[in-house]
């Protein structure tokens, strides 16, 4: 407690911050700023006149992916998904292995709002809006793959059940149509509960604005929401019941990702063990994402107050569990395509450890295995620059994981004259670093316009934070 | 795209073709507006219309002899709907294999074999099929040209006129006509008729595939020309000498099904074995029990002691020791034993050989002699002697009838540089080539399916070939070509044929004719058995000993483009070779042990000189060929071969006929190739895809290789329809020629991707010929094993798809609705088989192809759709509705791939029906379904591959 | 006369205790403005947690319902050769659609329990009301019987509130 009010001394005189560094022994929240200081400060940040040099400067790359991305999809539509690297034995490329991709990392961000939020956590409560953020941008760009994979685009809505002239219905057997449901409920849960959760924090941010376009924008946001009795009761309840749905939700939609693949005859898919393998890669994600958000931000926001050491302890603690877990899914893995001893799985999976492409599984193991062991010592989970590159080389990892699973299983079938290659053209790329900027773009949008703290959680933990300080 | 854009090209080539554009001006005002922008790809499109429209309205003024059928104005005997058949014949190099074509009002749409025919069966070879290509490709030559400025019928006639006041007061001297092979009684008739007023004229008889050496070894051998007609099914021991009598001799297809019928030891009696040496791997070598690699030298030797060993009973020293055993295995089988020898060995061993298939008792047995069914060759004078006369400006005018030999004529003769000496010249040919460039005058010729001709088959039997359309364009038949240069006015090609058989056929000709027009074949024209004796010195001969080089080129057509008259059918080009499963291209085959020393990898650039000739040309490793040679196929890299085919490949012609030792150095480079087989050269390790075993083991075990009891299920479903369609597959008669997946792209309309989107694994045939080694890359025994759709009866794809889109009939086929498809691509995915093939473009929309050209019963299909083989569903329902109308139960349907197969290899029918051959053939001991651990119950079987070589416990009693 | 009383406080515990007194007196039509909820506030019986459950059920069992309709009923085919009625294949969709019913009538739900949107509330006129959302604690009374406002005021007054206003009805 010695260094508290020094830093709360240092923290007033600069009110850029950035300075404190993360201790192992900080509390969730740091003393000293009160429920209406709080408040204030997280309002400041998005109520002040102009943006941050720092916010500008990453907009232009943002903004630039995202015009790739529109091009590259324009491109697409105009001349058919030939422009990708796909072939005949590797159907699928790069529009699953992103889908994928993001469709884990928004998982995480669910996990710790929904999931945390059951087990009634403190230190998630500096998070979940952040992450909540994360799920919301992450799953729309998951969203658009599925609909760009198709050879017709144009035709996506036959999924849909709907009535239409021929009483045609979609195949309901389909991995692939339980996975067009799953991740339809997911997109539209994850955002109706962060707009939920966004609600009274809007109407605060309602009677803090001065200008007037702001009052309105954000008043019609709050949907009127005033803080009465009847509305906090109710609030509780709701959002705690959406909670409890959310958190098996996030389960079933990546088993049913897993799914997509174990419910192939495929080889190298056909495997019971996917779905979990599937969830632990998820919440892997989802942290390193977390993390990669959360250090900067807590910098360039001067958050130092509400995102402390105890949080960089404990999101690294998480990194490291998941990665256990992943590391036990690839043991699983090849275990039993060994013990099974089927020729074609083998070979397979031969392929993949030692063929061509062995690089990529390799540094799949690497990233997403070998380098979070780093987080079994406490120092470095407070060391800011390894954590940031220990969860990037994860979240590189994880793409060359879904790399694996999709290219090198269909690059060896069952039938050896069916045997093939893939080759990503430049379109492949595009697509995949278009989206990175569209999420960019996203998060740039909220942190600017939304608080990205959850304001009225925060107030209930400053009001108990004194009993802690007691407990203590 | 790129491979699209190739083609696109094509057509601005034809939008700026200044020829076309005056006469298209000319006819259509405003199409020069759509000049304007030829990247356009409508307009492009539309130009390709306006190009064949145009064609017909200049055709107009050349009027169609005797009846034909134009569906434009449809005739009684036209329904809608239903096909029409016509007899006709595919000639090449010759000789006519009969063919029957299939017509939906009144288009041609598809090229079926002529069961009465002797050379068919019913069968056709890739050839064939692919004709209705050529008929309909956009760059035929349709106008009449000198030196390559657009001229017309009257001025060829005035030039003619000229022409033939010159040579008849020259009696022919400096009148040269070269042609290929000749079989037509009209055409020799005719030219007969021409060499008779003619005297000092010359005929040059030339073909760049050349078979002059089988004839001349029979004159060697007999005195005089014969032919063979080999009766395979007769045979218990074959051996073949660097043979070509599975792929490419006259009869080929024939002599197929006769092997064929002693290779399943569930349906013969006695399997027949085959030994067969050869330095490079051909049909006939991956077929047989026993298979020897030997180099020219070695090969040569292999040769004379079969002779010694064989006629005068003496053994030498030197061969290898397995050829004391085939002799000792051909004597013992004396009168069902039979050798046989390729074109590419010289005179003398043909010869040699005859005398030991003499002494074997073959003749009369396994073989039979006839009279020669060619113009006979020793009339014809050599092209060498033919150049000479050229240079030396002894040649004024010289006629060249469908042959390229600017392009083709061995490089060491240098004929185009000689043809500049020729001050008349003309080309009749059906495509521009590089003739057609080089000659004063080019003359479209009549296609064969637009004119009246006749032809041979390799047993002497006639056809009558009978114009199938109207000519596209404005072409001169090659009959009416020939008489101009005699006469003023000749009879139109129907009246000069119809003179030929009027003389044969005696009285009742009408009916004669109307019989032979419907049958395709004319009774009784097959030549009868010559009489022949052996001369005494036929046993003598000795081949020339080979020229002891380190490295030997040898020069084999491309399997698939022939001597190059093939270059510009984009579904030749695209066809996977046989055994390296290549398309559009022709590296340089290298033995291993080259490839080892050399270090090279397939694709690497080699430099092949000979003399001061060389060619830069790609590698390819061919396991099991000798390593003393190089294999350069003929038929690529020519340069006015149209849009499909110039500059495809590589041109070896100019190493052709130059003296001194070629040599082989790797030089800097490495170019992909268009290679449909992407497993590099992996061997069939698990065993499981072909199954197979010795004829000894089978008998000792006959189960061993079938299919065990089926996986135990939880649910299992029982087809419902009356019928339960299903296909057998017999790799036992399998030769890989490829018939199959031609006659396949031609039903099914699929489309030719090119050789970019071939290299990128998009090709689209819905059935492949799987090829698979076995043994060391040195001497490896080769599988074939056709794949298509399986039509699981627990189809894999079906359950993944979201939409529905591919789902079972009531009949157990695994049907795929276009309509539904969003092209999602997991059914591919959950197929073991790999059976379905994607539009990942609009492939069939940029093909060069007229639609009139498609078969009109089968979608054409868009881009983002899945597609794949569907038992030729079309010919179900075509034969369910005519069961229906008859009130029968639904009869025999015969898929695409099973009417063109000449083995037989294929049988598809109702295995609901135990009477059916197809449930019969899936009775047999050797049906095994493919992946079978899969479980999906595959509707397609196969039966395992049995292969006879000589038991070790024989002791060879030579 | 008759309308609002509007009383602002500094801290929870002081508006806490302004209640309690509030509600000793008998005052009805109590109405609590604060930018947390009430720490002791009663158990919130709320009917969120069964609407919820019941959409779920019946998202649940209407999915399934619809695939089996769809499969065995509508338009049976054949597909794979597998069973018309392969219920397991049905269970994530019917799961999935449950989850998305139970979620839209939690937030709708919600909204309507909780009265908004209504983005105009007379009271909004108070000042006392723009803090509510930051740090202030506010308590509104409204009832009909001006006695009782009278009353409320004094009480109200004695607690050191921050501001007392009134609210036009």
């Amino acid at each position: 407690m010695t260094d508290i009010p020094a830093s709360n001394a240092r923290h007033r005189e600069s009110p850029i911050g950035g300075s404190r560094p993360p201790l192992l022994r900080d509390p969730v929240v740091l003393p000293g700023s009160s429920i209406g200081s709080m408040t204030d400060q997280i309002c400041a940040i998005t109520l002040r006149e102009r943006a941050f040099l720092w916010w500008w400067i990453a907009m232009i790359p943002a903004m630039v992916l995202t015009g790739m991305l529109v091009a590259a999809i324009l491109y697409l539509f105009y001349a058919g998904v030939g422009i990708w690297g796909i072939d005949w034995p590797v159907v699928w490329g790069f529009a699953i292995i992103n889908y994928v991709w993001w469709i884990a990392i928004a998982s995480g961000g669910t996990f710790i709002s929904a999931l945390f939020f059951l087990t009634k956590v403190e230190w998630r409560t500096s998070l979940n809006r952040i992450a909540e953020t994360m799920t919301v941008f992450a799953a729309a760009c998951a969203g658009i793959y599925p609909i760009l994979h198709l050879g017709r685009p144009w035709l996506f809505y036959w999924l849909f059940p709907f009535p239409n002239t021929m009483t045609l219905w979609p195949q309901f057997r389909s991995p692939l149509l339980w996975d067009f449901f799953a991740i339809f409920t997911y997109v539209a849960s994850s955002i109706l509960f962060w707009y939920l959760g966004l609600i009274p924090d809007l109407a605060t941010m309602r009677d803090r604005a001065e200008a007037r376009r702001k009052q309105i924008l954000y008043g019609v946001m709050a949907l009127g929401f005033r803080g009465s009795d009847r509305q906090w009761r109710h609030y509780h309840v709701t959002y705690g019941v959406l909670a409890a749905i959310m958190a098996p939700l996030v389960i079933s939609v990546h088993s049913i990702v897993g799914l997509d693949f174990a419910g192939a005859a495929t080889v190298g898919w056909h495997s019971t063990e996917f779905p979990p393998f599937f969830v632990f890669g998820a919440l892997l994600s989802g942290f390193a994402m977390v993390l990669l958000l959360v250090i900067p931000l807590r910098h360039l926001l001067s958050l130092e107050d509400f995102i402390t050491g105890r949080h960089f302890d404990i999101l690294c603690k998480m990194l490291l569990v998941s990665s256990l877990c992943l590391a036990y899914a690839y043991m699983m893995d090849a275990f039993t395509i060994f013990y099974g001893g089927d020729y074609a799985d083998r070979t397979q999976f031969s392929g993949k450890i030692s063929g061509s492409y062995a690089v990529v599984y390799w540094v799949t193991i690497l990233l997403n295995v070998v380098l979070p062991q780093l987080m079994w010592f406490r120092r470095l989970r407070l060391n800011q620059t390894l954590i940031m590159l220990v969860c990037f080389g994860v979240i590189v990892g994880m793409w060359c994981e879904r790399y694996t699973i999709v290219v090198m299983s269909l690059r060896r079938t069952h039938l050896a004259s069916a045997w093939g290659d893939f080759h990503a053209t430049f379109w492949d790329w595009a697509t995949l670093f278009g989206t990175v900027g569209l999420f960019g773009l996203g998060i740039l949008l909220c942190v600017r316009f939304l608080p990205v703290i959850s304001m009225f959680e925060m107030r209930g933990l400053l009001q108990r934070r004194p009993r802690e300080g007691e407990n203590r | 795209m790129s491979s699209l854009s190739h083609q696109w090209r094509s057509l601005e080539q034809l939008a700026e073709d200044p020829d076309f554009v005056t006469r298209a001006v000319q006819e259509f005002p405003g199409l020069a507006e759509a000049l304007a922008s030829p990247h356009d790809r409508r307009r492009a499109l539309k130009l390709m219309a306006a190009a064949i429209t145009m064609a017909g309205l200049g055709g107009c003024d050349w009027a169609p002899e005797g009846t034909l059928i134009s569906a434009v104005r449809a005739p009684s005997n036209i329904v809608p709907g239903l096909p029409n058949f016509y007899a006709s014949a595919n000639v090449l190099d010759g000789y006519a294999t009969g063919v029957v074509v299939k017509h939906q009002m009144g288009r041609p749409i598809k090229v079926e074999g002529n069961p009465r025919h002797p050379a068919s069966l019913g069968a056709t070879d890739v050839f064939a099929q692919a004709q209705l290509l050529d008929f309909y490709d956009p760059d035929r030559a349709w106008a009449i040209t000198v030196h390559g400025s657009p001229s017309d019928q009257s001025d060829l006639r005035t030039e003619l006129a000229a022409q033939r006041a010159k040579i008849a007061e020259s009696r022919g001297n400096g009148f040269r006509i070269l042609t290929g092979a000749i079989t037509s009684p009209t055409l020799t008739r005719q030219l007969d008729a021409l060499l008779a007023i003619y005297p000092e004229a010359r005929w040059i008889q030339w073909q760049a595939i050349s078979r002059d050496n089988v004839a001349k070894g029979a004159v060697l051998a007999y005195g005089k020309p014969v032919e063979l007609v080999l009766k395979l099914d007769a045979a218990d021991v074959i051996f073949a000498i660097d043979s070509d009598l599975l792929s490419s001799a006259p009869g080929h297809l024939r002599f197929a099904r006769d092997f064929a019928s002693r290779r399943n030891p569930t349906r013969t009696q006695k399997m027949s074995r085959v030994y067969a040496v050869e330095p490079t791997p051909t049909l006939s070598g991956s077929v047989a029990d026993h298979r020897f690699i030997a180099g020219p030298d070695e090969l040569h030797m292999v040769v004379m002691a079969l002779a010694a060993g064989i006629l005068e009973g003496s053994a030498l020293s030197g061969p290898p020791d397995w050829v004391g055993q085939v002799i000792a295995d051909l004597t013992a089988n004396h009168g069902r034993a039979l050798v046989h020898v390729g074109p590419d060995q010289p005179p003398e061993t043909h010869a040699l050989v005859h005398a030991i298939n003499e002494k074997l008792g073959a003749r009369g047995n396994t073989l039979e002699l006839i009279a020669p069914v060619a113009y006979p060759v020793e009339q014809a004078e050599e092209l060498a002697d033919l150049v000479k006369d050229m240079r030396t400006g002894k040649v004024s005018t010289l006629l060249i009838m469908d042959s390229n030999p600017a392009y083709a004529a061995p490089g060491g003769l240098s004929f185009a540089a000689a043809l500049k000496r020729v001050d008349f010249s003309l080309t009749l040919t059906v495509l521009p080539n590089e003739t057609s460039q080089a000659t004063t005058w080019a003359v479209p010729m009549a296609h064969p399916w637009e004119t009246w001709s006749d032809g041979r088959a390799f047993d002497g039997t006639a056809t009558i070939l009978q114009p199938q359309a109207l000519p596209l364009y404005d072409p001169v038949s090659i009959h009416t070509m020939l008489a101009l240069f005699t006469e003023p006015a000749p009879a139109a090609a129907l009246d000069a044929v119809q003179a030929t058989w009027k003389t044969r056929m005696g009285e009742d000709f009408e009916q004669g004719w109307r019989h032979a027009l419907a049958s395709g074949v004319v009774p009784g024209t097959a030549n009868s058995k010559s009489d022949v004796t052996l001369r005494p010195d036929a046993g003598r001969q000795t081949p020339p000993e080979p020229a002891n080089h380190p490295l030997t080129i040898l020069f084999r057509p491309d399997p698939h483009l022939w001597d190059g008259r093939y270059a510009n059918n984009a579904w030749l080009q695209e066809l996977p070779r046989p055994l390296t499963k290549l398309t559009w291209d022709n590296p340089l085959l290298v033995a291993p042990e080259r490839a080892e020393q050399l270090k090279l990898r397939n694709g690497d650039m080699i430099c092949l000189s000979v003399g001061d000739a060389s060619v830069t040309a790609p590698a390819w490793i061919m396991p099991g060929q000798a390593a003393d040679c190089v294999v350069a196929l003929l038929g690529f890299g020519e340069q006015h071969a149209g849009t499909v085919g110039s500059g495809a490949g590589f041109d070896f012609y100019p190493l052709a006929g130059r003296a001194g030792a070629p040599s082989l150095q790797k030089v800097s480079g490495h170019v992909v190739l268009a290679c449909t087989d992407h497993h590099n050269l992996i061997f069939d390790e698990t065993r499981e895809y072909v199954r197979h075993a010795t004829l000894a083991e089978y008998n000792k075990n006959p189960q061993a290789l079938a299919t065990g009891k089926p996986e135990p299920h939880l649910y299992r479903w029982k087809p419902k329809g009356p019928a339960a369609w299903a296909m057998s597959v017999d790799l036992n008669a399998c030769i890989g020629c490829n018939a199959c997946v031609v006659a396949c792209q031609a039903e099914n309309n699929i489309p030719v991707v090119g050789k970019e989107e071939v290299i990128r694994e998009r090709e689209m045939h819905w059935l492949r010929i799987d090829r698979y080694y076995e043994g060391s890359p040195i001497d490896p025994d080769s599988y074939f094993q056709p794949v298509l759709c399986m039509h699981c009866e627990e189809a894999p794809c079906e359950t993944v798809c979201p939409v529905g889109a591919t789902v079972h009939d009531s009949e157990g086929i695994n049907v795929m609705v276009y309509n539904r498809c969003i092209g999602t691509r997991f059914c591919s995915n959950n197929c073991p088989y790999k059976v379905r093939r994607f539009n990942y473009f609009a492939f069939s929309h940029e093909e060069q192809r007229p639609p009139e050209a498609r078969n009109p019963d089968v979608t054409v299909r868009g881009r983002g759709v899945m597609e794949k083989c569907s038992f030729c569903l079309q010919r179900i329902a075509e034969a369910r509705i005519a069961a229906d109308r008859e009130n029968r139960p639904v009869g025999e349907v015969r898929t695409a791939c099973q009417a063109a197969c000449p083995t037989q290899a294929f049988t598809f029918g109702n295995m609901a029906d135990p009477d059916s051959e197809v449930a019969k053939r899936k009775r047999s001991l050797l049906d095994y379904a493919l992946l079978a651990d899969q479980n999906t119950r595959p509707r397609v079987t196969y039966e395992a591959r049995i292969r006879n070589p000589k038991p070790p416990n024989e002791g060879n009693g030579g | 006369m008759n309308g609002v009383i509007v009383a602002s406080f500094e801290t929870e515990p002081a508006l806490r205790d302004a209640l309690a007194r509030l509600r000793d007196e008998r005052i009805g039509g109590l109405q609590t403005y604060t930018p947390k909820r009430l720490e002791d506030d009663t158990p919130a019986n709320s009917p969120i947690p069964l609407v919820v459950l019941s959409a779920g059920l019946l998202g649940a069992a209407a999915g399934f319902g619809m695939e089996v309709y769809a499969n065995t009923i509508s338009y049976p085919l054949d597909i794979g050769g597998r069973p018309e009625f392969s219920w397991p294949a049905f269970v994530p969709i019917a799961f999935e659609i449950g989850v998305l019913f139970a979620i839209l009538a939690g937030v709708v739900g919600y909204l309507i329990a909780a009265g908004i949107p209504s983005l105009y509330d007379p009271i909004d006129e108070c000042e006392s009301l723009r803090e509510t959302m930051r740090d202030g604690w506010v308590v509104a009374i409204r009832t009909r019987d001006s006695r009782e406002l009278e009353r409320a005021r004094i009480i109200l007054a004695g607690r050191g509130p921050k501001a007392i206003e009134e609210a036009p009805a």
